[in-house]
Order: C-alpha cells, then structure tokens, then sequence
C-alpha cells in the first residue's frame, strides 16, 4: 500500500512513504560483569587420623583441595559441600597447606596466614595473600573431620569459589573396605646344612699330651624362626683301633669333659664344638669335649635364631695313656645331622 | 508542471500519467506502487515494512538505505536453531554450537542469544566462546563453521536454550531463528579396585614371588583429569609375629637381597585420557616402588578419561633369614580424585 500525503499548496505534492524497521543496538553503557570459571578444581579426601579410611561412607576425612584462578587478587575462598546429602561439614576447621603438592604437584601451596572456618554447608577460607591470575594453588582441610561422609557411597559434589570465581568438583565417596587391598603370604620353611668334607685329620696321638683333630666346619642355613639344631652319633664309642683291638672311650656322657689336666697319660675321647655348642659340648678352645653314644644322638649345637652361613667347627680330642695299644688304624665314624625349629 | 516539486523523505516516488483533484487538491502527479503488507512473517522470514520506489537518489540512516529502482529492501533468511553439543553427555561446564545459516550469504554475520530461563535473562555468547552481555555478530567462519565452537563457563546440570539472529552488512538483522536446548551434566567421578585381597603364592628364599593382578577402573568428565593415589601400613611386608618387615623398596628386586613393591601396569581407556604409570610404580619386570604411609601418586589422566583401566601387582623377595611364618602382610590404600 502506498501511503501518499497530499499537501495543500496548490502546486506542490509530497509524498511520505514508512521506512521499514531500524535495528536498535542494545547500549553500551551498562555490562554486567559475569565471574569466571576456575579450572583444575579438585576435592581429594584423605582419610581421619593416620589417613584412615579415605574416601569412605560414614568416616571424617581431611581433604585436599586445589584449583586454578582465572583472576588475580582474590584473598578469600570457600568450599561449598552443596551436594552432600547425608554428609556433614564440621564447624571447627583447621587448614595448612603444607604437603598438599603431593596429590597436587603442579599446584602452588596456598599462600597466607590462612584460617578456616565452618558453617552450614561451607567452609569459608580467610587470610589468603593476593592470588595470582591463572595460577594452580592447593592447600588441606587438616581436621581430620573436616567432614564426614554419608553413610551412603557416591558421586558428591562441593562448590568451590575463590574470590568472584568458582567451580564444582565431584568426589566419590565408596562403601567400607572399597579401596583397599591386603595382600598375605607365608615364607617357605628352608634349611640347609654343609660339611666341608668328610674326613677329619689328627696327628699322632701322645700320651704326654692332648692330642686336637684338625676339625670340620658345619654350614646352617634356615629360616626357621625358632632356631635349629645339629646332633652328632657315632660308631664306636670312641676312638677304635681294628689292628690293635683296641677302643680309646668317650669321655663320660652328660658333662663337659676337661682333656687337658688330669686325663693326660689316661685314655680320653671327646667331641668339641667351636660355636653354638650345647654346654657338654663345649671346645674351650681346645681343651673341652663331650661324649659321643653309637647308640643315640646327641644334640652338640643350638640356635634359637634364624641363620645365614653360620658355621661352627667340629673337633675331636684325644689323649691317650703310655700302655693305650699302638695302631694307625685308629678310626671314628661320626654322623651329623640337624634341622630348623620353625 | 512549472514550480513543481517532489520532496522525499526516504521514499521512492512515481509519477501517474492522470491528475486526480477535488475543489481545494489536485494532485500534480502520482503513482501507484507494488502492493504489500506491513508485517509478514513465516518460521524462517519476516518482512518489517512495506515499501514503494524512489525515483533517483538513496535515503538511508545508520541502519538502513533505501536505494534507487525496484525494491531494494532485503531481508536475510532467519537463521534456524543451532546444534548444540553435549559431548555425548559429557560436558559439565561447557556445550558445543554449531550455527545453521539458513543459507544466508557468506558475509552474513550471525549473534547467539543464551539463556537458562526462557529467555527472561538473555546473555549473549562471545568471540572467545565465554557469556556476556554484549550482543556480538561475527561470520559463520568465525564461529567455527561446520565443526562450530564451544560455549565455555557454564554451570553444570543445568539447561541451556539458544537462538541465532543474522545480519548483513548495513541491513537489519533478521529475527531470532529457532531455539536449540541442551544441558550440561554434572561433574562426575567413578573409581574402584578389584580384588580387595589375595594371598602370595609360596614364598621361597631368595626368589622373586609376584601377586596376581590388582584391577583398576577410572572415569571422569573432568576436564583435567585425575590421578589415582596409593599409600601403605607396613612400608613393607611385615610379619608381627617376629617382629619382621621385608623393607619396601623401589628398585630392582633381583638385585636385592631381599625388597618389596608395588608395579604399575596396563593403563588403558575406551576414549579420553590417556592413562598413565607415575615413577616409581611405572617399572617393568621386577622393578617396584615403594609403598609408604604417604600417599604417592601411581596413575595419571592429564584430560577427561572414559573406561579407564589399569592393573597393579605387587612383588617380594626375601632373603634366607626372613622367618618362615605364616604372618607377612601389607595393606594398601588407594584413593582417586578428579580435576574440573
């Protein structure tokens, strides 16, 4: 439709046509100011007293926290557990930000004389210096009720803000026992024992002195908690000549002979045991023995320990009398054995 | 006609060959223009006036211009609703756009209108992807063409509407297309470990023993990730009925007399992440960390991770001294958070 406007002015004519629409510009003057979002916000529960029971229904956890600004400036902080049903904030909080880079080690240790403090939902973090634009910061909630979880496993959430801006991190809250792990296992029992060899020298036997072998070293070995044992029997008694039918005895059985004062000049045959011996069988560096049986072992050497290449020397002394038959043959069998007390 | 004029106020004038009057006008010259209607509108157009032709000359203002000829009143197409991108139901604090030109020119510039409640608060979304308050028109291109862009700084679980406007150069910028809605998740975090125990097989003096696998499952939409932490009660396999602790060690347990740890292994996930080992846990063969009463970090994810999965074992050697009991054991305790 044209729109005409007639102007009465005898020879003049307008005409006046509508324009179409004018594009309004919203105004400049007046910006609302929106906060940012924080970025890296963490919530990490980290368990009661000694760490215990992190992350679990029903128990009080400290909790770690972090974040990274947007803006500078800021010199408070709060932690808002808004999505915490069933949980509970404590009212006393203390807060430190000493450690905190262990779970979080990019992060800056919140800077700051700080002071927490609890209410409602919130937990409100003062005493901040100055924050830094774009900078990662942790710190903990040390209590170690801070709070305390529901009784019930999720997903929560709280509402982290420092200053204009803010961010909401989700923690996961797990049923008891959820994230631990025991692991048990029991050592194999083990016992080992070595001879360094089989035959044991002895010089010339005098009946104006004592007479020691040249001796036999046993190697242990074991686990065994309780210790072990060696035991010791022989086959003759003594010491046993076949050419001159003649047996050189034991010394008495049940003591710790002494071979070297009176039973010099008189026929005598002991065992010495250089380390760990039981009290019969004790070497005295080469003047003690004890008495073997051929018809029972007797047990020469103890330990209630566990051992590691421990080793003690086996040693046979003879002393002989001016009439004892003269013989080379002069022999003993001795078997040792032992075993671990676990 | 002698001292005839015509004056135009933004119009266009055509002059009839007939001169109709009455007793005090008589029309010097006139025309009858295209016909037309003041409003007319459809789903994706409107028209905002009507118009007629002007002679010779332009009128124009700061938004609009009038030229010379048959009509020159253009109109570009209303766009339609934008994609909005939820990520797969992922995004907690942000949505994908994507803009529908409507088949609009290249050089059409198109603003983004956002709002959580209808549209009784309208913001709008800015160049670098944040809400604002200033209307900002940039091109398809710049708003990141087919792939789109993303909207940045917005609350989790909650419900987003957004509609599109279009302008061309001098000319008035179309109505609001449709609107496009779409909401953000909530933040979330999932974690366990499986088993909760197991038991070494026989442990022999001087020999290697290695648990059975420990199973780890993580996911988060965090945008930063999470890491998965590990600590322990005995900083070593302890026996308290001797009193005895085969020590934790992070090193190579072949070459120890004897040691305990723990090793990292498998981290796998579906997308996202990547997951990752963290030293000292990240050791092959027989080489563990050690536990210890203070939390340690043992997985990594440096960005949202989906079906994350990991594994650990845990490894002894003793020595030929370590008591044979029955007794040995280690508790570990692991805990996960997630960054947004």
């Amino acid at each position: 439709m044209n729109l005409l406007s007639a102007v009465k002015s005898g020879s003049k004519l307008l005409m006046v046509v509508v324009l179409a629409s004018v594009v309004a510009l919203m105004p400049l003057a007046y910006q609302k100011v929106f906060a940012a979002t924080l970025t890296k916000a963490t919530i990490q529960e980290i368990g009661g007293a000694s760490n215990a029971n992190p992350m679990i229904v029903s128990a009080g956890q400290a909790v770690a926290i972090d974040f990274k600004t947007v803006g500078a400036g800021a010199t408070t902080a709060s932690v808002n557990f808004n999505n915490f049903t069933g949980g509970t904030v404590n009212v006393t909080q203390t807060i430190s930000s000493t450690g905190c880079t262990t779970y979080f080690p990019t992060a800056t240790v919140l800077p700051g004389t700080l002071t927490a403090s609890g209410s409602g939902t919130t937990v409100s973090i003062s005493g901040i210096t100055a924050l830094a634009a774009t900078t990662e910061y942790c710190t903990v909630l040390t209590s170690t009720s801070a709070v305390t979880n529901p009784a019930s496993g999720g997903v929560y959430s709280a509402l982290i803000t420092v200053g204009a801006d803010s961010q909401t991190a989700a923690f996961d809250v797990l049923a008891s026992g959820a994230n631990a792990y025991s692991i048990t296992g029991t050592v194999t029992p083990a016992f080992t024992m070595s001879l360094s060899g089989s035959t044991d020298s002895i010089a010339t036997l005098s009946a104006t002195a004592l007479t020691v072998s040249s001796g036999i070293t046993v190697t242990i070995n074991t686990n065994a908690a309780s210790g072990w044992n060696l035991y010791a029997m022989d086959t003759q008694a003594g010491l046993h000549s076949t050419q001159a039918s003649h047996t050189i005895p034991s010394v008495a059985a049940g003591s710790n002979a002494t071979m070297n004062g009176g039973t010099i000049g008189n026929e005598a045959y002991a065992l010495g045991v250089s380390a760990n011996n039981t009290p019969n069988y004790a070497y005295g560096a080469g003047t003690t023995g004890g008495a073997l049986s051929n018809t029972a072992y007797n047990r020469i050497a103890t330990s209630a320990t566990t051992a590691a290449n421990v080793t003690q020397v086996l040693h046979e002394l003879v002393d002989i009398a001016g009439t004892t038959q003269p013989g080379t043959d002069y022999t003993d069998t001795i078997t040792v054995i032992g075993s671990g007390q676990f | 006609m002698p001292g005839a004029a015509s004056l135009l106020i933004g119009a266009s004038l055509v002059l009839l060959a007939a001169f109709p009057s009455s007793t005090t006008y008589k029309l010097n010259s006139y025309s009858v223009g295209p016909g037309g209607t003041n409003k007319a509108a459809s789903t994706t157009y409107k028209a905002q006036g009507s118009v007629g032709q002007q002679a010779n000359g332009s009128t124009s203002g700061t938004t609009y211009t009038s030229k010379n000829g048959s009509i020159q009143a253009e109109q570009l197409n209303v766009p339609s609703a934008p994609a909005l991108d939820t990520g797969s139901s992922t995004y907690y604090n942000k949505l994908g756009l994507t803009i529908n030109t409507g088949g609009n020119p290249s050089d059409a510039t198109y603003s983004v209108a956002i709002s959580t409640d209808n549209f009784a608060t309208t913001n709008y979304v800015q160049a670098d992807g944040t809400i604002g308050a200033t209307r900002i028109y940039q091109t398809y291109t710049a708003w990141g063409g087919a792939s789109g862009t993303i909207i940045i700084g917005l609350a989790p679980s909650t419900t987003y509407k957004a509609k599109v406007d279009a302008m061309q150069g001098m000319f008035s910028n179309t109505a609001y297309g449709a609107v496009a809605t779409a909401a953000t998740v909530a933040p979330t975090i999932s974690f366990s470990v499986s088993p909760n125990s197991s038991t070494f097989s026989s442990i022999l003096p001087n020999t290697v023993t290695t648990s059975s696998n420990i199973t780890f499952a993580f996911s988060t939409n965090g945008a930063s990730g999470g890491s998965i932490y590990v600590r322990g009660t005995n900083a070593g396999f302890k026996s308290p009925s001797q009193s005895y602790t085969v020590p934790a060690v992070s090193a190579d347990l072949t070459g120890q007399t004897q040691g305990f740890g723990i090793q990292a292994t498998n981290p796998s996930q579906t997308s996202g992440g990547p997951l990752s080992t963290v030293s000292p846990f990240n050791g092959t063969a027989n080489t563990v960390g050690a536990e210890s009463a203070t939390f340690a970090r043992m997985f990594t994810s440096p960005a949202a991770i989906s079906g994350g999965s990991a594994n650990a074992n845990v490894q002894v050697k003793v020595n030929s001294t370590a008591p044979a009991v029955g007794d040995y054991a280690e508790t570990f305790t692991f805990i996960a958070s997630a960054s947004f």
